[in-house]
């Protein structure tokens, strides 16, 4: 059997059972293998070798930590220095970052293989994949239907067992989400954990990076490396990260977790048996459940839908086909040069997003849309307070649905903004949150939903390895196809 | 509330993106609709509740004012569509 978890393949590394080398050219097989997935928009073989050599190295050296030598990708929205960097845009299907992010150069400083790029929606607009300029990706466990979005690559290379852990940004959800949609669990940390420096901006007072694996345990270790204070970040929290093990061994057992009975009531029934064996399952462990009620928290789809493109409509000015990315052929002059290159470079989604926000930030309307928008966000963010004066954290679903297929909601906006609706809070409140698998639902696995406040991560990712360790959704795998 | 073609065209203009009569037409109509959701919004009871810009209320960064290194200009306009001697190249502004 291939080892497939980032803890298996340290344990096996520090045993030397494997090396580097050999657990490099299983994933770029697994990745060859799952080449109709179209997980990965850049495989740089010779420079994943090369790395995974050094590694090797570092470790017979006896140096390096954790992370040295374990295959790991990133999603296209990371700067890499020297490799293709596109947001899976064609407005940048030529650009190659001149720098590593924050993120990119911890993993890197850490040891370990970066293999490549994975795919995304645009610019991370979607809770699909299918926005991407270069194709969607698939779902691992259904290759007809949808890995979840934005971050569809990342979910979709670690459940097709190519890497065991990836990174991926969550704007609205899209760690969580996807997590959701392929049986893995997802971290987005508390705002500002992870340093955005090289992080491909959607909506900054949003965008959050994070991990994604099969489970908690491997999650804390990815998220130990890439979190904590980067002064090249002007929002990023002050403060380090935990080591791995501090993060997973707060004792659950006392702790209590709010669960708001609405979020559960708006789920498909196909999701109702394994979320409810969830909660049986935290109360087994001696967590009580305290149903609350989350004023305004229900209001955050329409939030969120004037904030985030609020904020991209400025983010992605800079694309102008002046400093970087796709330039139109011939302008006659800079006006034409900045509509042709923008109108040609951007697809549909993003496009829609831009128009959206200007209009939400255009005179006459600012007040009514977009101070709104920033009032209501307040209001969800005093809700969550009031919400953990009497609860140590919240449990809740994480998507409305189990995946659902290719082409479903393509050209509906407004169902596929509706995915966002559970995941959406966390991000406009800032909080912390994690997906984990809670059981399947027709073949398809349920994700359940932890949030806790500022800060407090390692709360849920000691709630979510407890829960782990005495069940085995996070242990089921989609059908192999050609893995070594 | 409704965007007809012409208000699509002047948020576009706005936006500096060029779109195709297609483009104005379809947006026109999923723009309309995301409206209804984003008018929600309207009467909602946020009282006296101050906008909220970012979701933590951490002091403003500040560090020394040091010199530090930069990514250089040549790695930088590598990927840029047009230069000529470290300069962007636009077309002419000025006649």
């Amino acid at each position: 059997m291939s080892l497939d978890t980032l803890s298996a393949m340290r344990r096996a590394l520090e045993a030397g059972h494997t090396t580097a080398v050999a657990l490099t050219e299983q994933a770029l097989a697994a990745a060859e293998a799952n080449g109709d997935l179209n997980a990965f928009l850049h495989l740089d073989t010779a420079k994943a070798r090369a790395a995974a050599e050094a590694a090797d190295a570092r470790r017979q050296a006896g140096e390096g930590s954790a992370l040295t030598g374990i295959p790991l990708a990133v999603k296209d929205i990371f700067c890499s220095e020297g490799d293709p960097t596109t947001a899976a845009s064609k407005m940048l299907a030529n650009w190659r970052a001149p720098y590593d992010a924050t993120a990119v150069a911890r993993l890197r400083d850490a040891g370990a293989v970066l293999l490549g790029k994975l795919n995304l929606d645009e610019f991370a607009m979607g809770a699909s994949g299918e926005n991407s300029a270069f194709g969607p990706t698939l779902n691992p466990w259904d290759r007809t239907r949808v890995p979840g979005g934005s971050s569809s690559g990342s979910a979709a290379a670690v459940a097709a067992g190519i890497v065991p852990a990836t990174l991926g940004t969550d704007t609205g959800g899209s760690i969580r989400q996807p997590a959701a949609f392929c049986g893995l669990t997802g971290l987005k940390p508390t705002y500002g954990r992870v340093s955005r420096w090289g992080m491909i901006a959607f909506a900054s007072s949003l965008d959050q990076g994070g991990a994604l694996a099969w489970s908690a345990e491997d999650v804390a270790e990815v998220f130990s490396v890439i979190g904590g204070h980067d002064a090249r970040d002007a929002t990023s929290a002050p403060g380090t990260i935990a080591p791995p093990g501090a993060l997973l061994s707060a004792p659950v057992a006392g702790l209590t977790l709010g669960v708001p009975e609405a979020f559960f009531e708006a789920v498909d029934s196909a999701l109702q048996g394994p979320l409810a064996e969830a909660r049986a399952q935290f109360e087994a462990l001696g967590v009580r459940l305290k149903a609350i009620e989350l004023p305004f928290a229900g209001d955050a789809v329409p939030a969120y839908y004037v904030l985030a493109p609020a904020e991209a409509s400025t983010n992605l000015s800079r694309y102008d086909g002046v400093r970087f990315g796709h330039r139109c052929e011939n302008p006659v002059d800079l006006d034409d040069l900045y509509r042709r290159s923008r109108g040609e470079g951007f697809g549909p989604e993003v496009k829609r997003r831009i128009l959206t926000g200007t209009y939400a930030l255009s005179v006459g309307y600012y007040d009514a849309y977009y101070r709104q928008a920033q009032r209501v966000r307040r209001r969800i963010l005093g809700s969550f307070t009031e919400a953990f004066q009497s609860v140590d954290a919240l449990f809740l679903p994480t998507t409305p649905t189990t995946a659902f297929k290719l082409g479903e909601k393509r050209h509906d906006p407004i169902a596929l903004y509706e995915e966002d609706r559970f995941t959406i809070p966390a991000n406009l409140a800032g909080l912390p949150a994690l997906s984990l698998p809670v059981g399947f639902s027709n073949g398809l696995p349920v994700g359940g939903q932890l949030i806790a406040p500022h800060f407090e991560e390692g709360r849920i990712l000691s709630l979510a390895h407890a829960f782990q360790q005495v069940t085995d959704h996070h242990q089921q795998r989609p059908m192999a196809r050609g893995a070594a | 509330m409704a965007l007809d073609p012409d208000a699509i065209r002047r948020l576009a203009t706005l936006s500096r993106l060029a779109l195709t009569d297609d483009e104005v037409a379809g947006y026109s109509e999923s723009l309309s609709e995301i409206l209804t959701v984003l008018d929600r919004l309207q009467g909602l009871p946020v009282g006296d509740a101050a906008p909220l810009a970012s979701p933590l209320a951490l002091p403003q960064a500040l560090r020394p004012d040091e010199a530090s290194p930069v990514t250089n200009r040549e790695a930088l306009q590598a990927g840029a569509p047009a230069t000529d001697s470290g300069f962007f190249l636009v077309p002419q502004v000025l006649s």
